[in-house]
C-alpha cells in the first residue's frame, strides 16, 4: 500500500502524456503551415518575394495565368480582376490589376485571400506586390478601387505544369451604415 | 501524513454501501462496471431511438416526418451518442469489470478516480443534451463537426463543453487502465501471460491517451474561432477549413481503432472458450494489435481524400492505409485456426463472436475497397461509407459487446441467461444488421449522398428494405434489455466455471464474483 | 395453399423486375477515368470477394465438421509458423497487385499536363446552390462580361412536403439552369465555396472535390458520350444539403456554340428587357416562379416565413411600404443573418419580378395596385449604377 503522497511514476508520466498531446494538437496549427509553407502543398502565399535576376541561364518558358475572383458570402461588391488571362514568361515580372466596387451606401471592410492551383505550383507563384498581402482594406461607399498585383512565375516552377489558375476571394470583415447628416437650412 | 504504518490485511469484509448513496460515492471497480454498461446501454437505446427515427424518414423518398434541420441533428447526434455515450463506455464497463480479475488485482489502481470517470459522462450527456431545449436546437453539423459549418453553429459551446468532459473522463480512465495493469498483475503474470482482453485495452488506453487531448485541441480551436475571433479554421483570417479536417481525424482515426481493439480481445477469448481450444498464435495476436495502433496513427486523411491533396499525400495515406490489413488479416486467420479442429458449441456468446468475425471482415473488406483511392473519389461521402462503418461498429463492436455480456453476465450476476432467448435475440439481431445495412452498399455505389434528409427516386427500394431491418434490430434490442433483466431477477444459478472451455483467473472465482475478489494475489502458474 | 404461395409470387415479380433494385452498382460512367475507376473498383471487389470465399469457406466448413457432436476431442496446437508466415506474404502480395494499377490511376489523375483546346469553368458552392462561371466565354460584345449563371434545384416544394404532389421522374435531380459543355473536349471545373464546405460530385464523372471557402480545387474532366448527367453536393452545409443538385448536359461542339450564342442573346434582350414598359401581369408571370424556386424555401410559400427564423413577407411592413430598402435587402444581403445577396443569382428583370410578386401577394395589396407598387426592372438597374 502507498504511504504518503502518490508518487507513481507511470501516473505521472501518463498525465504528463495527455497534456503534451493536448498541446500537440495546437502545434499542428504552425506545423501544418511550416509544412505547406516548405513544400507548397495547399496553394498558400506566404508574404512578397524580392525579384532576383537569376545567376546561371535558365530556359524560359511561356506559362499561362488566368485569374479568378470569388466574392464570399454577401458582400455587396462586384470584384473582378481586369484581365483574365496573361501568358508570361518565366522570371520575368508582370504586372496587372483587380478592381473592386462597393455597390452599397455603407463602409465595407474586406480582406482578400489568395490560393493557387495546382497546389505545388504556388512555390513559384513569387508576388512582389499584391493587394493580398495588405490586410484589411476599406471600400467607402460606392468607391471603386484599382489594386495592384505584381508577380513573376519563378522558373523553377515544376517541367509538366503549364497553366496556373490565381484565385482571390473577397471576405467581407465588416459593414458599417454610414450616418449622413443632413443639414438644416 | 502519517507516521502510523495502517495495516490492511485484516479489515472487515463489509459488503457494498446500502441505498443509493453506494452509486453515487463507489470505489469498487465491478460497481463502476456495472454503471458504465448501463449507462451505455441506455445511450444505445437513446441513440437507437435517433436511428429510428432517421430510418423511418428515410423509408421513403419525400420530407414526411420532419424538416432537414432537425434531420441532421438527429444524424450528429446518433453519431455523439453512439461513439461517446454507447460504445466506448460499454468497453470501459467491460475494463472496469473484467481487467482486476483476470490480472488477479483486487480493483484498479485509482478507484477514486475512476469514479469520478464515470460520472463525468452522464454530466457531459446533461450538457449535450440540454440543447434540445434550448433555441437553436441540438447539434446539426455531423459527429464530425467540421469547420466552417460547426463554427457558426448556434449552441456549439455547449457541444465543445460536453466533449471536453468526456475526453477528461476517457483519458482518466485509460490512465487508470494502464496503471492498474503495469503495477498490479499477479506474480508471475508478465505481459505475455496476459489474457488478450488485458492486452486490447492496454493497446487502447495508450491510444486514448495519444489522441483524446488532440480531440479536445480541435474543440478548443473551434469554440476560439466561434466565440474568441480566432481564425484557425477561417481562410479570411489566415486559416484552413481543410486544418480541422487534418486535426480531427488525427484523433478520429485511432478513435475508431479505440472502438474496435478491445472487441478484438473479447472475441479471442470467447472463440477459444467455445471451441475448448487454445487460442492460435497468442502472441502473434498481442503483436498484430501494436501494429494495427502504431499504423493507426499513419492513415487519418484516407478520411480526406477529396479536399485536393497533393499527388504524394494520397499516394502516401493509400499504401498505409492498405497495410493495416495485413495485422488485421492475420487476427482472422487466428481466430479461423483456433476454430479447426476445435469441439464447438453454438452457445450465443459464441455465435456473437463468430457473427463478429465474418461481418466485421466484411466491413473490413469495404474497408480495403475505400482506401483505393481514384475508387474512393467515388465512394467518398456516399451511403458506401456509412455501410462501411456500420458494419465494422454494429456487428463489430456492438456485437462484441453483445457477445461480452452473455459470456460475462453469469459472472457478474451469479445466473444464467435464457439461451432460447438469447439465440432468438441472436438471429432477430443479425438478420437485422444485414437487412439494414448490406443495402446501404448498393445506394451508395449507385451515388447516394451521405447525411441526406431526402433521396431522389432511384433509390428508393432498397431504402425501404434497409428502413425495415432498422426497425428489426431496434426492436430487438428491447429483447435484450428483456433477457438481461429476466437473468438478473429471475435467471438460474451459474458455476464459478460457467463455460467448460473458459480459461482465466474471472473463472477462478464464484459467481457471483464477490464484492472484493483477490484481495491476496494469486499464484499464477507457468 | 400452394396457389395463393404461386400467386403471391408472381405478385412481387414485377415489384422485383424493375430496374431500380437492379441499381447497385457503381456506374462505368462517360469519361475514361470514369471508365478506369469503374475497373479498379470491380477489381478491388472480386479480389475481396475472392478473399471472403475462400475464409469464410474455411470457416463455415470447420465450424460444421468441428461441431461438438462431430468431434469431442479438441486438438491442441497453437502455432505453425510456415502456414503463418504464408499468410502473412500472400496479403501483402495481393496489396502490392491492388497498389500498382491504383496508383496509375492516380497518377493520371494528378497529371497537370494540359491539353489543348480545354475550357475553364468556375464552380462556386453556395447554401443552397452552384453558381457557375465560363472564364472563356463572355456574353457581352466587350468580352467583360463573363457567361455566369446560378443552378437551383427547380423540384416543387408540394412534391418533398409531406408527398401533397406526385414526385417527377428526375426528383431532386432538375435545375433551372444546367453546366452546358461540348464533348471531347478537356474541362477543368475550378472549384470553390462562398460560404461553408460543399463539394460537387459527378458519378458519370467520377469527379469529386470539395468546396473550400478561400481556396480552389481543380477537377478535370473530358465526357465522351453526350447526354444528360446529375449529380449532387457530398459535404454536409446545412439544411439544404440534399437539395443542391449539379445538372451537367454534354453537347456536340457545333450545340455547344449554339447554346453560347443564345446566351449571347437572352444577355442583349436583357439590356432591352430593362429598359421597355412592363405591365403588372408581365412581371407576375416570372415573379411566382422565381418566389418559388428561390425564397419559397425559407419564406415559405404563403409567405409566412417560420417564426423566429425566417422573417414573414406577408403583412411585412418593408414589403408594403418601402421598395428602396426591399431591393437594397435583396441586392445586399442583411449582413450577419442567413438573408444573403440575390444580386449574383437574379437578373434586373428577375429581381423586379420577385419583388412586385411579394408587393402583391398575401393581402399585401388591399385593392388594386397603383403603379407605385411595381417593381420594375429599370429601379434595379438605377440601383446598381447608383455611386457612378
Amino acid at each position: 500500500m502507498a504511504k504518503g503522497p502518490f508518487q507513481n511514476k507511470i501516473f505521472l508520466w501518463l498525465i504528463s502524456a495527455a497534456g503534451i498531446m493536448f498541446f500537440f494538437s495546437f502545434l499542428l496549427v504552425p506545423l501544418y503551415n511550416v509544412f505547406c509553407e516548405v513544400t507548397g502543398l495547399n496553394g498558400k502565399i506566404y508574404g512578397p518575394s524580392d525579384f532576383l535576376k537569376k545567376e546561371t541561364e535558365v530556359k524560359e518558358r511561356e506559362v499561362n495565368i488566368k485569374f479568378l475572383s470569388i466574392v464570399s458570402g454577401s458582400a455587396p461588391v462586384v470584384f473582378y480582376p481586369s484581365t483574365q488571362n496573361l501568358t508570361v514568361i518565366t522570371d520575368n515580372p508582370k504586372g496587372t490589376t483587380y478592381i473592386a466596387e462597393n455597390k452599397s451606401n455603407k463602409r465595407i471592410t474586406v480582406r482578400i485571400v489568395p490560393s493557387v492551383s495546382p497546389g505545388l505550383a504556388a512555390d513559384s507563384v513569387k508576388k512582389i506586390q499584391c493587394f493580398c498581402l495588405d490586410g484589411d482594406i476599406v471600400l467607402e461607399p460606392y468607391e471603386k478601387q484599382e489594386w495592384q498585383l505584381r508577380f513573376f512565375i519563378d522558373s523553377d516552377l515544376r517541367k509538366n505544369v503549364n497553366d496556373v489558375y490565381l484565385s482571390y476571394t473577397l471576405f467581407e470583415k465588416d459593414r458599417e451604415e454610414i450616418m449622413v447628416m443632413k443639414h438644416e437650412h | 501524513m502519517s507516521a502510523v504504518v495502517e495495516n490492511h490485511d485484516h479489515h472487515d469484509h463489509h459488503g457494498p454501501q446500502k441505498g443509493i448513496w453506494r452509486w453515487f460515492t463507489t470505489t469498487n471497480h465491478k460497481d463502476i462496471g456495472t454503471l458504465y454498461l448501463w449507462f451505455s446501454f441506455l445511450a444505445f437505446l437513446v441513440g437507437g431511438a435517433f436511428a429510428m427515427g432517421i430510418r423511418a424518414e428515410l423509408f421513403e423518398p419525400g420530407l414526411q416526418l420532419m424538416d432537414p434541420i432537425r434531420y441532421n441533428q438527429l444524424v450528429t447526434m446518433h453519431g455523439l451518442i453512439m461513439i461517446f455515450g454507447g460504445v466506448m463506455p460499454a468497453f470501459v464497463g467491460l475494463a472496469n469489470w473484467l481487467i482486476p480479475m483476470q490480472i488477479g488485482a483486487p480493483d484498479m489502481a485509482l478507484p477514486r478516480m475512476n469514479n469520478l470517470s464515470f460520472w463525468l459522462l452522464p454530466t457531459a450527456f446533461a450538457i449535450l443534451m440540454s440543447t434540445a431545449f434550448m433555441e437553436g436546437g441540438m447539434p446539426g453539423f455531423g459527429w464530425t463537426f467540421y469547420a466552417p459549418l460547426s463554427t457558426n453553429y448556434p449552441n456549439v459551446a455547449f457541444f465543445v463543453f460536453a466533449v471536453h468532459i468526456m475526453g477528461i473522463s476517457s483519458i482518466m480512465g485509460s490512465i487508470n487502465v494502464i496503471v492498474t495493469i503495469m503495477n498490479m498483475r499477479a506474480p508471475g503474470m508478465n505481459l505475455m501471460k496476459m489474457p488478450l482482453f488485458v492486452w486490447s485495452w492496454l493497446i487502447t488506453a495508450y491510444l486514448l491517451i495519444a489522441v483524446m487531448p488532440v480531440l479536445a485541441g480541435a474543440v478548443t480551436m473551434l469554440l476560439m474561432d466561434a466565440y474568441f475571433g480566432t481564425s484557425f479554421f477561417d481562410a479570411a483570417g489566415g486559416g484552413d477549413p481543410v486544418l480541422f479536417q487534418h486535426i480531427f481525424w488525427f484523433f478520429g482515426h485511432p478513435e475508431v481503432y479505440i472502438m474496435i481493439l478491445p472487441a478484438f480481445g473479447i472475441t479471442s477469448h470467447i472463440i477459444s472458450t467455445f471451441s475448448r481450444k487454445p487460442l492460435f498464435g497468442h502472441s502473434s495476436m498481442v503483436y498484430a494489435m501494436v501494429s494495427i495502433a502504431v499504423l493507426s496513427f499513419v492513415v487519418w486523411a484516407h478520411h480526406m481524400f477529396t479536399v485536393g491533396m497533393p499527388l504524394a499525400a494520397e499516394l502516401f495515406f493509400m499504401w498505409a492505409t492498405m497495410l493495416i490489413a495485413i495485422p488485421t488479416g492475420v487476427k482472422v486467420f487466428n481466430w479461423c485456426a483456433t476454430i479447426f479442429k476445435g469441439s464447438i458449441t453454438y452457445e450465443t456468446p459464441m455465435l456473437f463472436a463468430i457473427a463478429f468475425v465474418v461481418l466485421f471482415t466484411i466491413g473490413g473488406f469495404s474497408g480495403l475497397m475505400l482506401a483505393i483511392t481514384p475508387a474512393d473519389f467515388q465512394y467518398h461521402d456516399t451511403y458506401f461509407v456509412v455501410a462501411h462503418f456500420h458494419y465494422v461498429l454494429v456487428p463489430g463492436s456492438v456485437f462484441s459487446i453483445m457477445a461480452a455480456v452473455y459470456y460475462w453476465l453469469p459472472k457478474w450476476t451469479g445466473n444464467m441467461y435464457d439461451e432460447k432467448l438469447g439465440k432468438l435475440h441472436f438471429w432477430l439481431s443479425f438478420i437485422g444488421v444485414n437487412v439494414t445495412f448490406f443495402p446501404q452498399h448498393f445506394v451508395g455505389l449507385a451515388g447516394m449522398p451521405r447525411r441526406y434528409a431526402d433521396y431522389s427516386l432511384q433509390f428508393a427500394e432498397w431504402n425501404a428494405v434497409s428502413s425495415v431491418g432498422a426497425f428489426l434490430f431496434g426492436l430487438s434490442q428491447l429483447l435484450f434489455l428483456y433477457i438481461v433483466l429476466r437473468t438478473i431477477f429471475v435467471g438460474k444459478k451459474a458455476t464459478s466455471q460457467v463455460w467448460e472451455g473458459a480459461d482465466g483467473l474471472e473463472w477462478t472465482v464464484d459467481s457471483p464474483a464477490p464484492y472484493h475478489s483477490f484481495e491476496t494475489p494469486p499464484k499464477i502458474n507457468g | 395453399m400452394k396457389n395463393k404461395l404461386k400467386l403471391l409470387i408472381l405478385c412481387l415479380i414485377p415489384f422485383f423486375a424493375s430496374a431500380d433494385w437492379l441499381d447497385i452498382n457503381m456506374p462505368v460512367g462517360v469519361t475514361d477515368t470514369s471508365k478506369e475507376v469503374f475497373e479498379l473498383h470491380m477489381l478491388i471487389f472480386w479480389v475481396v470477394v475472392g478473399i471472403g470465399v475462400v475464409v469464410f469457406g474455411f470457416l463455415f466448413w470447420s465450424m460444421w465438421k468441428y461441431r461438438r457432436s462431430n468431434n469431442k476431442k479438441p486438438a491442441n496446437f497453437t502455432e505453425n509458423h510456415k502456414l503463418e508466415i504464408i499468410w502473412t506474404i500472400v496479403p501483402t502480395v495481393i496489396l502490392i497487385l491492388m497498389a500498382i494499377p491504383a496508383s496509375m490511376t492516380l497518377k493520371k489523375m494528378y497529371d497537370h499536363e494540359a491539353e489543348e483546346g480545354g475550357i475553364d469553368i468556375q464552380v462556386t458552392g453556395r447554401q443552397w446552390d452552384w453558381q457557375y462561371k465560363y472564364l472563356d466565354e463572355y456574353v457581352d460584345e466587350n468580352n467583360t462580361r463573363n457567361l455566369s449563371f446560378v443552378s437551383t434545384l427547380i423540384t416543387p416544394e408540394d412534391q418533398y412536403k409531406q408527398n401533397r404532389a406526385k414526385k417527377d421522374e428526375n426528383y431532386l435531380l432538375e435545375v433551372d439552369k444546367a453546366v452546358v459543355v461540348p464533348i471531347n473536349t478537356p474541362i477543368r471545373f475550378l472549384i470553390t465555396s462562398k460560404d461553408v464546405l460543399h463539394s460537387w460530385y459527378m458519378s458519370d464523372f467520377a469527379v469529386k472535390q470539395d468546396a473550400i471557402p478561400g481556396f480552389i480545387n481543380v477537377a478535370k474532366t473530358k465526357i465522351n458520350v453526350p447526354g444528360i448527367y446529375r449529380g449532387n453536393c457530398t459535404e454536409l452545409c446545412g439544411e439544404r444539403h440534399a437539395f443542391m443538385p449539379i445538372v451537367v448536359k454534354a453537347v456536340t461542339a457545333d450545340e455547344y456554340e449554339e447554346w453560347l450564342q443564345t446566351k449571347r442573346d437572352e444577355h442583349a434582350e436583357l439590356v432591352y428587357l430593362t429598359e421597355k414598359e412592363w405591365t403588372l401581369d408581365e412581371l407576375l408571370g416570372q415573379g411566382k416562379e422565381i418566389y418559388e424556386k428561390v425564397c419559397a424555401s425559407c419564406h415559405q410559400l404563403d409567405g409566412k416565413g417560420i417564426p423566429n427564423f425566417y422573417p414573414a413577407l406577408a403583412g411585412s411592413d418593408i414589403v408594403m411600404n418601402d421598395k428602396a430598402k426591399q431591393i437594397e435587402i435583396l441586392m445586399e444581403g442583411v449582413y450577419g443573418s442567413q438573408m444573403k445577396s440575390y444580386a449574383d443569382q437574379l437578373n434586373e428583370v428577375e429581381m423586379a419580378s420577385v419583388i412586385t410578386y411579394t408587393k402583391v401577394s398575401w393581402g399585401n395589396v388591399k385593392s388594386e395596385p397603383e403603379t407605385e407598387e411595381l417593381v420594375i426592372p429599370k429601379d434595379i438597374v438605377d440601383y446598381k449604377n447608383k455611386g457612378t
